[in-house]
C-alpha cells in the first residue's frame, strides 16, 4: 500500500520537477533556432549514454551467450 | 612454463578480451566527450545571428574534404589489413596495409596542421571569439585523438613484427581498430557541423 502510494506521489510530482529544466528555462524568450538547439542537444546528451550503455550490455550478453553455447 | 601456457590458454578462451572491453569503455566516454562539445557548439552557434562572425576567415571546405576522404581511406585500408592478417594466419607481409593506413592518418594530421597555420596567420585564434574557440577546441581534440591513434598504429606495427603470439596480435588488431574506426567515424560529423553547417 505504501509502495503504491509512493508511486502515485512520484508520478504526480515528477512532471513538476521536469518542467523547470534549466536548459529549457534558458531557452525561454530567445530565437526558435536556439530553442530547437537546446531541445535537440538535451535529447542527444540524454539518449546517448542510455544507448551506449544498453548497447554495450546487449553486446556483452550476446558474446557470453554464444560462448556458453 | 606450464603455468604460463595455462594462463595464456585461459585468456584466449575468454569471450571478450580485457583489452577490447577497456577500449570500448574508453570509446563510450569519448563519445560523451564529443557529444558534450558538439552540443555546446550547436547551442552557442544557434544563439549567434551571423556565423562565422564578420571579419573572420572562412574555413577551407575543399581542402578539408580531401583530408576527410584521406582519413576515411585510412580506415578502409585498416580493414583490409585486419582481414588479410586474419585470413593469412599471421603473415607479416600484410603489414604494408597497416603502414599505408598510418601514413594516410599522418597525412590527415599534416593537412590539419597546415590548415591551422594558415588560419592563425589570417587572425583566427582560440581567443579571438567563440568561433575560433570552438574551432580549435573541437578540431584540436579530434586531431589529438588522431595523433594517439597514429601512435597506436605504430605500436601495432612493432607488435606485429615482435615474437608475440598470433592470438595476442589479433586481439590488439581488434581494439586498435576499434579506436581508429571511432576516430575516422566521428570526423565526418565534425566536418559537417564545424565546416559545412
Amino acid at each position: 500500500m505504501i509502495f503504491i502510494f509512493a508511486i502515485i506521489i512520484f508520478l504526480v510530482f515528477i512532471p513538476d520537477i521536469a518542467i523547470p529544466c534549466p536548459l529549457c528555462q534558458s531557452a525561454q524568450g530567445v530565437a526558435p533556432e536556439t530553442v530547437t538547439a537546446y531541445k535537440s542537444t538535451t535529447l542527444l546528451l540524454a539518449l546517448l549514454p542510455i544507448t551506449v550503455v544498453s548497447g554495450l550490455a546487449y553486446w556483452i550478453y550476446n558474446k557470453y551467450k554464444r560462448y556458453e553455447q | 612454463m606450464n603455468t604460463t601456457s595455462n594462463i595464456s590458454l585461459e585468456q584466449t578462451k575468454r569471450p571478450i578480451s580485457s583489452g577490447l572491453l577497456g577500449m570500448i569503455f574508453l570509446l563510450a566516454t569519448e563519445a560523451m566527450l564529443f557529444a558534450g562539445f558538439i552540443s555546446s557548439f550547436i547551442v552557442n552557434k544557434s544563439a549567434t545571428t551571423i556565423w562565422p562572425p564578420i571579419g573572420q576567415p572562412r574555413l577551407p571546405i575543399v581542402v578539408t574534404l580531401i583530408s576527410t576522404l584521406i582519413l576515411i581511406a585510412s580506415g578502409i585500408i585498416y580493414t583490409f589489413f585486419a582481414r588479410k592478417y586474419k585470413a593469412s594466419v599471421g603473415n607479416t607481409s600484410t603489414q604494408i596495409y597497416l603502414i599505408v593506413s598510418a601514413l594516410l592518418g599522418a597525412a590527415f594530421v599534416s593537412i590539419q596542421g597546415y590548415e591551422w597555420i594558415q588560419l592563425l596567420s589570417f587572425g583566427l585564434t582560440s581567443r579571438a571569439n567563440l568561433y575560433g574557440a570552438y574551432f580549435y577546441m573541437i578540431i584540436g581534440i579530434h586531431a589529438l585523438h588522431v595523433a594517439v591513434g597514429l601512435a597506436l598504429l605504430l605500436y601495432l606495427l612493432f607488435f606485429v613484427n615482435s615474437d608475440a603470439s598470433v592470438e595476442r596480435i589479433k586481439d590488439r588488431i581488434v581494439f586498435t581498430g576499434a579506436y581508429w574506426y571511432f576516430v575516422v567515424a566521428i570526423w565526418p560529423i565534425l566536418y559537417y557541423l564545424v565546416y559545412l553547417s
